[in-house]
């Protein structure tokens, strides 16, 4: 029976000309914006590609000279861009591009495409994960919004109860006729871009889990909606009245929620302007050993200690360098400093996801948003594992240097230089984005905040259909 | 005298079923709502803003005091307990620690829209050496808050209130003939369109007074200088209320279709779909392809090849160590290490400069074909308009970098002559030091220009239902 009524739904919505016309809408768009976005990742691509390439052939092409300079001049890591970020470039836009790797500085990312677009940027973009998690809800919306009050207002409903058929069954029967067409269009879009990934050969690899994974996730996110429009459907007497319902509860949902909690976010738990950290940073710099500063207090106790650790009474009889020693232990001190910052600022981080979390209680859309992202690995998460990455590349690039100078020259000698070989010795950055694993215990809470809309949307929905 | 009797009869009719339906209570309160949220969130960014500048202002003053202190020692021959590294009686220790505050303090509409400005940072400390050729300007920010946006009065105008005027209007018509008011009313000695004209006016003139009202008066409240720049206000207000009315008769335009009240419904929030969220997502992400952003990681890698060259060149003015550690010149080679420092550091700006000119050239030309595509929806005008007013448009950021960059070469300027001269730095000088002055852009011709393009679109829109009306005469009463 269930299949019959899914059945009939499908056809009466395929017959309905109002539905046809934003099925094309909606398959045109997807098309659309999977062609631009392609097309855009792919000239991104490229450019990450050659930019990668030439920042290691700056790098080893340098000549000889001091490595501490050669720690100066540092390097740059690129952020790569993942194959789903076809699919979802999720805060990519925002988060920068590149960090340059010197010495003594932990330096943020840089050069979010943002930040060089005009305001009309701010829009979002014509992205498949824009037609995922915007229009296709609408879609669901037109296709459900008069699944019972239209046979309340036609007086079929009488007739359909009047041959006995229960009222979940007529809902599943209706539920069905819904996520039928929304499954064919959802997996067709997943398909062709598994398939365009794949004959890709420069995106690097796709996890076809984290494809599935992230098919799985919209089917849920479209499940809540599909409950949610019957449901409205099956309070409201009226199809206008239920039509307008669906459409506040997804403007709420999708725009004025994630909005609003961003304020609320940034409210309780602000970041620090850059300066602020910055200079906080820096008091807590100035407060311990400075590589290029033998005359503070802390560079004094440090140079009594090592000779007392080694049986000397000069620097000049110690086995190494110590200025490059020092140089050492001085990045080695600013590295606890700058961990200790960034650790509390990924707390107030932290604290701002629990404020979207508690919102997401309000709207599905904020788990599927931020699970999407996830599994795109184009979320906040991922680009702080990137950048702690690049900050560990750098500490042990740091570490080899200050090293090389300290084993190989004499104290005071800043004359000496190293072979260029030595650049080439350093293995170059790369970077491998964190497992699917991983990404899924990490956004557990979202699965769960996910999860707890799909049972509670499901049992409004039988609750709802037994007054029927 | 014969046809002025019935308007003012309709709009009192209209007005009194208004409030008896509630209607008017229901627009005044959602819009209340809607707008104080809007201003809270707008009023806390903008005091996050200032709050920064003055606390960044207040440790340079406390600074300043320390080093008058110092002076005031040093030169009355005292000894001070400070390495020497950090005795203010050196012009450079000077030009790299007392340092002036670049900020660009918010407009006075800056509550509007936020803009680009949760992307920047509002202040910045140029020092006389040892930073890169391009200061940072982003801001620390959580990238997610950043994607969502902020809920200020842009979004409630954008977004949130053509629904609100298509809730008031898209069963403007159609409701009276689903109720068989319609067919009375033709049979009265007054036009159909006339009636529906009125009515709509009437509609329209209330939401404009509720919501000008709101507007300036929650703002007002909020303590935004309304009157400092009446222009600027009134061009917000302006564009808004144009915005507001091109809502308006769309919504007339399809009620004149003559079809359900629930048709009307749909067709109206396809085209706030349409016209709201797909073009402008659709024209950002074209224009993104068609004329996409100069990479910056390209740039990345040409200004460090060219830097490379230029340094290569600048080894024989200075040993490269000295080049990465000024600070030690002083005490190494005398005043003369500032000299060759600075020759280099000038000789790599010399040389790299035309790299970041092309780039920049080039990144002008792709926004100024972006700004173009903002004809392409009502929505666009209006953010491209609202940024303006705001003083959060990537213009004003832009024009921000260059008045930095000018205080940079001033206060650079300030401190060679007396390094070169190996002058010391006294107490006088300190009240002499160059502060930075933000000229914020007094015009705002790209919101003019904006609204009088609104108001086009809403006349093209009137010329079309005019035309249309002729057609569809017949088939709006008996539809």
């Amino acid at each position: 029976m269930i299949r019959k009524i899914a059945l009939k739904e499908f056809k009466e919505n395929l017959r309905e000309g109002r539905f046809r016309v934003s099925l094309v809408i909606v398959v045109s768009l997807l098309l659309m914006a999977t062609w631009l976005s392609l097309n855009y990742f792919n000239s991104v691509q490229q450019q990450h590609a050659e930019a990668k390439a030439n920042a290691r052939n700056i790098w080893v092409s340098q000549d000889e000279k001091n490595p501490h300079s050669a720690a100066h001049y540092g390097t740059y890591a690129f952020k790569p861009k993942y194959p789903l970020s076809l699919v979802d470039p999720g805060v990519d836009k925002y988060s920068g591009i590149s960090i340059f790797l010197e010495a003594h500085k932990r330096n943020e990312s840089q050069y979010m495409a943002a930040a060089d677009q005009t305001g009309l940027a701010r829009f979002g973009d014509l992205t498949p994960d824009f037609i995922l998690l915007f229009i296709i809800p609408l879609l669901i919306i037109l296709m459900g919004y008069n699944a019972f009050t239209r046979e309340n207002e036609q007086g079929t409903l009488q007739l359909l109860k009047g041959q006995g058929i229960s009222s979940w069954k007529l809902a599943m029967g209706k539920w069905g006729g819904i996520f039928i067409p929304v499954f064919i269009i959802t997996a067709a879009l997943f398909l062709v871009a598994g398939v365009l990934l794949t004959s890709l050969s420069d995106f690097g690899e796709l996890s076809y889990d984290a494809l599935l994974l992230m098919f799985l996730v919209y089917l849920c996110y479209y499940t809540v909606f599909i409950n949610l429009s019957l449901l409205v459907s099956g309070l409201m007497k009226k199809s206008g009245i239920s039509l307008v319902s669906l459409l506040v509860i997804w403007i709420l949902v999708c725009l004025a929620l994630p909005k609003a909690s961003s304020n609320l976010a940034d409210t309780i738990y602000p970041y620090p302007s850059r300066q602020a950290f910055a200079s906080e940073v820096e008091k807590d710099k100035k407060a311990g050993l400075d590589g290029h500063n033998p005359w503070s207090q802390a560079a004094k106790d440090f140079e009594r200690e090592t000779l007392e650790k080694y049986g000397v009474d000069s620097l000049h009889h110690l086995p190494f360098n110590f200025d490059g020693y020092r140089m050492q232990k001085g990045e080695e001190h600013e590295a606890q400093v700058y961990f200790k910052h960034y650790e509390h600022l990924k707390e107030t981080h932290n604290q701002q996801t629990k404020v979207y979390q508690a919102s997401a209680l309000l709207s599905p859309f904020l788990p599927t948003r931020f699970l999407s992202m996830a599994l795109a690995r184009t979320d906040y998460g991922t680009h702080w594992d990137f950048a702690d990455a690049a900050e560990n590349y750098r500490l042990k690039l740091q570490e080899s240097l200050n090293m090389n100078f300290a084993e190989n020259s004499s104290y005071g000698d800043w004359a000496y230089k190293a072979d260029k070989s030595l650049w080439t010795e350093m293995p170059d950055f790369s970077y491998t984005p964190p497992k699917l694993g991983a990404v899924v215990e990490r956004n557990s809470s979202n699965f769960a905040l996910l999860f707890l809309w799909l049972v509670v949307s499901f049992g409004g929905l039988r609750t709802v259909t037994r007054r029927i | 005298m014969k046809q002025s009797k019935p308007k003012s009869h309709l709009s009192r009719y209209e007005l009194v079923s208004l409030i008896r339906q509630r209607w008017i209570q229901f627009l005044t309160f959602s819009l209340f709502l809607l707008v104080l949220f809007a201003v809270i969130n707008g009023r806390q960014k903008v005091d996050q803003r200032i709050s920064a500048i003055q606390s960044a202002q207040q440790a340079v003053s406390e600074k300043d005091s320390l080093g008058v202190i110092l002076l005031d020692s040093i030169e009355a021959g005292f000894s001070v307990d400070v390495p020497r590294w950090y005795m203010p009686n050196q012009p450079h220790v000077v030009g790299y620690n007392y340092l002036r505050i670049a900020a660009m303090p918010p407009d006075e509409l800056a509550i509007i829209a936020t803009g680009q400005s949760d992307i920047y940072s509002h202040y910045v400390q140029p020092k006389l050496y040892g930073e890169s050729f391009e200061l940072n300007y982003t801001e620390l920010s959580n990238p997610v808050q950043l994607m969502f946006g902020s809920f200020d009065l842009s979004f409630v105008l954008i977004y949130l209130l053509p629904l609100i005027v298509i809730a008031f209007s898209y069963n403007i018509m159609s409701e009276e003939r689903e109720q068989g008011i319609l067919q009375v009313i033709a049979s009265h000695p007054i036009s159909v369109y006339r009636w529906l004209l009125e009515k709509s006016l009437t509609r329209y003139f209330l939401l404009t007074i509720i919501l000008s009202i709101l507007l300036l008066g929650i703002m007002g409240i909020a303590g935004v200088p309304l009157f400092t720049n009446f222009g600027k206000t009134l061009t917000f207000i302006l564009l808004s209320l144009g915005y507001v009315l091109f809502w308006f008769i769309l919504a007339c335009l399809v009620n004149l279709r003559g079809q359900s009240s629930a048709n009307n419904a749909v067709w109206l929030i396809a085209f706030w779909i349409f016209l709201v969220l797909l073009v402008p997502s659709s024209v950002n992400q074209m224009a993104n392809s068609l004329y996409p952003v100069p990479s910056r990681a390209r740039l990345i890698n040409e200004l460090r090849v060219v830097n490379a060259i230029a340094e290569e060149k600048a080894d024989e003015l200075l040993e490269s160590f000295l080049r990465d550690h000024p600070e030690l010149a002083g005490f190494e080679g005398g005043s003369t290490g500032w000299k060759e420092y600075f020759a280099t550091q000038d000789l790599i700006k010399r040389e790299i400069q035309p790299v970041l000119n092309e780039y920049e050239g080039k990144l002008d030309k792709q926004q100024e074909w972006v700004s173009r595509l903002r004809f392409a929806s009502p929505a666009l005008l209006l953010q491209n308009a609202f940024n303006e007013l705001s003083g959060t448009s990537t213009k004003h950021y832009e024009d921000y970098r260059t008045q930095v960059n000018e205080f940079s070469l001033v206060w650079r300027n300030f401190f060679l002559p007396k390094i070169f001269r190996g002058e010391s730095f006294t107490k006088a000088m300190m009240a002499e030091l160059p502060e930075f002055k933000y000229q914020p852009i007094a015009s705002y011709t790209l919101s003019r220009s904006n609204t009088l393009v609104l108001f086009g679109y809403c006349l093209t829109l009137v010329l079309v239902g005019m035309f249309w009306s002729r057609q569809s005469h017949a088939r709006l009463l008996t539809n």
